[in-house]
């Protein structure tokens, strides 16, 4: 478990508020995007990480879906293993290069840190979907900036707009020791060339 | 959130007729449509966006909320933009129409004097909504102002797509006096397919092709 720095964090979900995501899964985006550190306090606490883990990967699944689909039918899973796959790869190097600096953090911990990631990427994306349909449409079909172009550009920025919902999360935690400074900013860079590879296979890049 | 958005769409109307109103009557009845419809698309395009970004740099906004500062947003830009229909139909009149291609007179200038009102009256829309966030929402200013950004960016490449899709609101009588509804996705005269080309070719123009050897006399 993370030390006892987190003594001053915000307080953590409470059982009513994780049993609702039950009823109301799509609400993982608002506690993960919107309630930052709070959600940085239920992964220290180590409370339910269960639901949060298994209700992050459905939001990181789902919501990627409708911008997968504006590519193209076969191309609905694509974003998922862009962001999400991307991810699962990198994962247990961030845990073990972890434990190794002396983090004491259990598996579930780090991936509910590091799905943080792809939870926002994928809202993101869902976002965007519409905007990337409009391109699509009004685009002309020889166009020199086609649509995967843009669709690329607008992908960077999910990816991106993860990227800075992690760093948040990790920095605001205030449970910080030089594994947590060092060490995800350099994930993060092989987290990049990982998903930047993966959008190449994907057709994506 | 109606109200500020009837208000915008008339408001819209107002000054889009007077975009045409250089080139034809008919011009400016098409872009008292085309105008306010710009408008209505890009903020029906971009709303889950604005949405999304709003939960990201200020969570205290809630959706109703977002609705209702994008909704004033474009408001205010329409009205302020409709406050200069008087001075745009003047210019019409007194500045002088384009003979043909290769002699444009006026129409240059009418163009770009549009384009800073735009800019201008967006500018002063987005100061006033980034004042509302501050003081009504308490949203910090660094986090408004990159709120604001990222508005204004989603906005104008939406936007600026729509207007390539729905041109011409511009025109000029001798080249074109019979425009269609809209251009849609044709290329322009510089052969750029989108908006983001057109920036890419303002940025740096295409070269002309050289006429080959065997096309030389």
């Amino acid at each position: 478990m993370i030390e006892s720095a987190t003594a001053d964090l915000p307080r953590a979900f409470d059982d009513r508020e994780m049993y609702a995501l039950y009823q109301r899964p799509h609400r993982v985006a608002d506690l993960v995007l919107a309630q930052w550190p709070r959600f940085v306090a239920t992964v220290a606490a180590g409370g339910h990480l269960r639901l949060l883990v298994v209700s992050m990967v459905a939001a990181s699944v789902v919501f990627a879906v409708p911008y997968g689909l504006v590519l193209g039918l076969h191309a609905a899973w694509r974003v998922t293993a862009l962001f999400l796959g991307s991810l699962l790869l990198c994962v247990p190097a961030l845990h073990v290069f972890g434990a190794y600096l002396g983090q004491r953090r259990s598996p579930a911990q780090t991936l509910a840190q590091a799905l943080s990631l792809s939870t926002v990427a994928a809202l993101f994306s869902l976002a965007f979907a519409p905007i990337l349909w409009f391109l699509a449409v009004t685009n002309a079909p020889g166009a020199v900036i086609d649509t995967p172009m843009l669709s690329r550009w607008l992908l960077a920025v999910c990816f991106l707009a993860g990227v800075g919902h992690l760093l948040r999360c990790t920095w605001g935690a205030r449970a910080l020791g030089a594994a947590d400074l060092m060490l995800v900013p350099v994930w993060l860079t092989l987290l990049g060339f990982v998903t930047l590879r993966m959008a190449g296979a994907l057709g994506l890049g | 959130m109606r109200t500020a958005l009837a208000r915008a769409c008339v408001a819209a109307a107002v000054y889009g007729g007077t975009l045409g109103a250089m080139h034809s009557v008919r011009l400016a009845a098409l872009d008292m449509v085309k105008f306010p419809l710009l408008v209505l698309l890009t903020g029906a395009v971009c709303a889950a966006a604005f949405a999304v970004v709003a939960r990201a740099l200020a969570p205290n906004l809630g959706a109703r909320a977002v609705g209702a500062v994008v909704a004033t947003m474009f408001g205010d830009l329409a009205v302020l933009l409709a406050s200069l229909a008087p001075v745009n139909l003047f210019l019409c009149v007194a500045l002088e129409p384009a003979a043909s291609a290769a002699q444009l007179n006026d129409y240059p200038l009418f163009l770009g004097l549009n384009m800073l009102a735009v800019a201008v009256a967006g500018s002063l829309a987005v100061a006033r909504q980034g004042r509302a966030l501050l003081h009504r929402f308490g949203v910090r200013p660094l986090r408004a102002s990159a709120l604001l950004g990222a508005w204004l960016a989603l906005s104008l490449g939406v936007g600026g797509q729509g207007a390539f899709y729905l041109r011409p609101f511009f025109g000029i009588t001798a080249v074109d006096p019979d425009p269609p509804l809209f251009e849609g996705a044709r290329p322009d005269f510089r052969g750029a397919s989108n908006f983001f080309e057109v920036v890419g070719h303002l940025l740096s123009p295409p070269r002309r092709a050289r006429p080959s050897r065997a096309n030389r006399s």
